[in-house]
Formats: structure tokens, C-alpha cells, sequence
């Protein structure tokens, strides 16, 4: 049996990689000895890979600034704390089943319209100066918005089922 | 497939035992591989963070599931892409760009397609800079349909055996093949509508 340039060429760079098993290597070196086609259809995957080797290096460098400080102990802390992590719904603060939830998402809810009156009153007062994405406030506004939002995160993980304490 | 390090085992074991300091060892060892390969779903650094954490934290629920014939590596790395597609689905951003059928089996015209017929693949010209290159490369990759980049990612990044990106991906050894093989030719395609002075040969 021979390869036709048809069957060959997908096979290029699997063979490349070192993937292609020896049977089907043996065919394809057979078929690249009497195909100049496919013998350049080789040489194009080689060049592909050169594209890949110095993103790599350079994607690799910086990443490992990129990780903040104490990540992994705060994701260790969450874990253990019952976050799943799990995100699928879209809104987290939506009341669901059970009366507790719906409890949770009130008092949410009632937290974030405070906060925004709030925020819209310090704003009216002239207190704080929304300048560009930033609301540059005095140390005396009483909530931030990253405040708020992990309030909103607490609420949401008290209505989480319990971590995975049991074995 | 490689067998999954002694250590990996011994921490997955203690984190299952209630040692949240072993498991904050497992988010160390693999944190920043988690960070390089989310980063080529999204470029946002609070959303690549977000997805990181949400990946480990999803691995933590998990681990009770993991299965020690794949790599502690590998299942995380499928949890990872997962998570990042879900996320830009919640975002309204469609995980696959174009209106292609990526799935589309190999037919006479793609392999015809890529035949040595059409222009020659460049290699990158010695004269760019390595941080050139790999500005041009992430650039086609994001152009590509998430199903292409990510066998190309985790082949051409991630080192990962067919075997491997056949388990993160759920799918058959003969699929890994031939979406590589298909992601090769889009990525040559991406590359020279880009970068048409590459085409010619280069001046
Ligand atoms: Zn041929």
C-alpha cells in the first residue's frame, strides 16, 4: 500500500510531532522520498512551529509576575471556606428556592440601593469627583465599591452549600 | 500519558484529608501555567484572575472525582479551558468566531486546500524580534475559532501529548489529528491575510 498526497499531507504534522505511529511514519517517509510536493508540505510545518517557539519563550517570562501576591492562599482560603466556584448563574443574587435566599437577596439588594444612594449623594454634595474610570473619594466615604461587592460576595457564599468538610 | 507526579498524589491526598495548606501548594505549582493558558481566551487581567481562581476553586470541588489515570495537570487544564469558555459565554461573547462549522469532518477541498499547491507556510524572518514574533502569533491565534486555538495551544504551548489534549478535550486521538491538522492550515491562511508580505518571500 502507498499514501496519495491526499492521505499524506494530513499526516505531516502529526509526523512532525512525533505522533504518528510507526506503520503510517514508514508510509509517510516512502511517500516523502518520491513527493517533492509533500516534502515542502513538511517543510511549511517546520516553519509553522517557528512561530510558536518564541511566543512561548516570551509568553512564559512575564507570567510569572502576573500571578498577584498570595493568590494560591486566598484561592486555598476560599476553597475552604465552600466557595465552588461555580459562576453558571448569571445572577448570583437572584432569589431562588429557599426563603433564606430570597432573604440574602433583599438585604443584597437593599445594600447595593443604599450604597448607590449613597455614593450619588456624596457625588451631589461634591465630596467625590468622578474622574475617569476612578471615583476619587476623601477617606470620608463610607463605601467603596469593591466593599460592596464583597458584601455581595459573603451574602452570596452564606446561601452556598457547606464546604466540603465531610469525608 | 505520563504518570501523574508522586507529590501531586500525596498533596491531592492531604487537601482531601483537610490540609488547605497542601492544596494552597497544588494552586502554587500550577498557578502561573493556569495564568499563561487563560490568557489566551481573554487578554483582561481581573477576568483572567477571575478565571483562574474559579478554576482551582471548581478543581477543590471536584477533587473528590479526580481521576489518577489523567495527570492532576490535565484534568486542570480542562477545567480551565471549560471555565473560560463559560465565562465568555456569561459575557455574551460566542466562543467560536466566524460562521464556519469547525466540526466539519476533513473533506476533499480542506485537505485540497492545504496542499503544497497553494503558498509556501513563512517561517518567521530572522530579523524580527522574538517579542515580535510572538505578537504576530497570538495575534492570528486570537483570530482563529476558539476549537482551533485551543488544540494549537495546548500542542504548541502546553508540549501535550495527542493523548493528553485527546483527555482535556474529551475527545478521540484521530479528532486531535485532524483539528490539528485543520488549525495548521487556518492558522497559515490567518497568517498570510494578516501579514501578505510574508506571502512573497521575503524582500
Ligand atoms: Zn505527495
Amino acid at each position: 500500500m502507498e499514501f496519495t498526497c491526499n492521505e499524506a499531507v494530513p499526516l505531516i504534522g502529526a509526523y512532525l510531532d512525533g505522533e504518528l505511529s510507526e506503520p503510517r511514519a514508514a508510509l509517510l517517509r516512502k511517500h516523502l522520498l518520491e513527493c517533492h510536493l509533500c516534502r515542502n508540505a513538511t517543510q511549511d510545518g517546520k516553519s509553522l512551529k517557528r512561530w510558536f517557539a518564541p511566543a512561548k519563550a516570551v509568553a512564559e517570562a512575564p507570567l510569572v509576575s502576573a500571578v498577584p501576591n498570595g493568590f494560591a492562599a486566598r484561592v486555598a482560603r476560599r476553597a475552604f471556606a465552600g466557595d465552588t466556584g461555580d459562576r453558571s448563574a448569571p445572577f448570583t443574587l437572584q432569589p431562588r428556592t429557599s426563603d433564606g435566599r430570597v432573604l440574602a437577596f433583599i438585604v443584597a439588594a437593599t445594600a447595593v440601593a443604599a450604597a448607590i444612594a449613597l455614593v450619588l449623594a456624596l457625588v451631589a454634595r461634591g465630596t467625590v469627583q468622578p474622574t475617569g474610570t476612578h471615583l476619587s473619594a476623601d477617606d470620608r466615604t463610607p463605601v467603596s465599591l469593591t466593599q460592596i461587592q464583597s458584601e455581595l460576595e459573603k451574602l452570596n457564599q452564606g446561601s452556598a452549600p457547606a464546604p466540603l468538610e465531610q469525608r | 500519558m505520563q504518570a501523574v507526579p508522586k507529590e501531586d498524589l500525596n498533596l491531592v491526598a492531604e487537601t482531601l484529608a483537610g490540609n488547605q495548606l497542601s492544596f494552597q501548594l497544588l494552586v502554587e505549582r500550577y498557578q502561573s501555567r493556569m495564568f499563561a493558558l487563560v490568557r489566551h481566551y481573554t487578554r483582561n487581567p481581573v477576568e483572567i484572575e477571575d478565571i483562574v481562581q474559579d478554576t482551582f476553586l471548581k478543581a477543590f470541588t471536584r477533587l473528590p472525582g479526580f481521576q489518577q489515570q489523567s495527570s492532576f495537570y490535565t484534568w486542570l487544564c480542562r477545567i480551565a479551558i471549560n471555565t473560560s469558555l463559560d465565562f465568555q459565554k456569561r459575557c455574551g461573547r460566542s466562543p467560536i468566531k466566524g460562521s464556519e462549522d469547525p466540526e466539519s469532518g476533513l473533506t476533499a477541498e480542506s485537505i485540497h486546500d492545504a496542499r503544497p499547491s497553494s503558498s509556501p507556510m513563512p517561517a518567521p524572518d530572522a530579523r524580527l524580534e522574538q517579542s515580535e514574533i510572538a505578537k504576530i502569533t497570538h495575534r492570528v491565534l486570537q483570530e482563529l475559532p476558539e476549537i482551533f486555538r485551543t488544540v494549537l495551544v495546548l500542542r504548541e504551548f502546553e508540549d501535550m501529548a495527542y493523548q493528553d489534549i485527546a483527555d482535556v478535550l474529551g475527545i478521540s486521538i484521530g479528532t486531535v489529528e485532524s483539528r490539528l491538522f485543520r488549525a495548521r492550515a487556518k492558522f497559515k491562511d490567518k497568517l498570510l491575510a494578516l501579514h501578505p508580505e510574508f506571502g512573497d518571500g521575503w524582500s
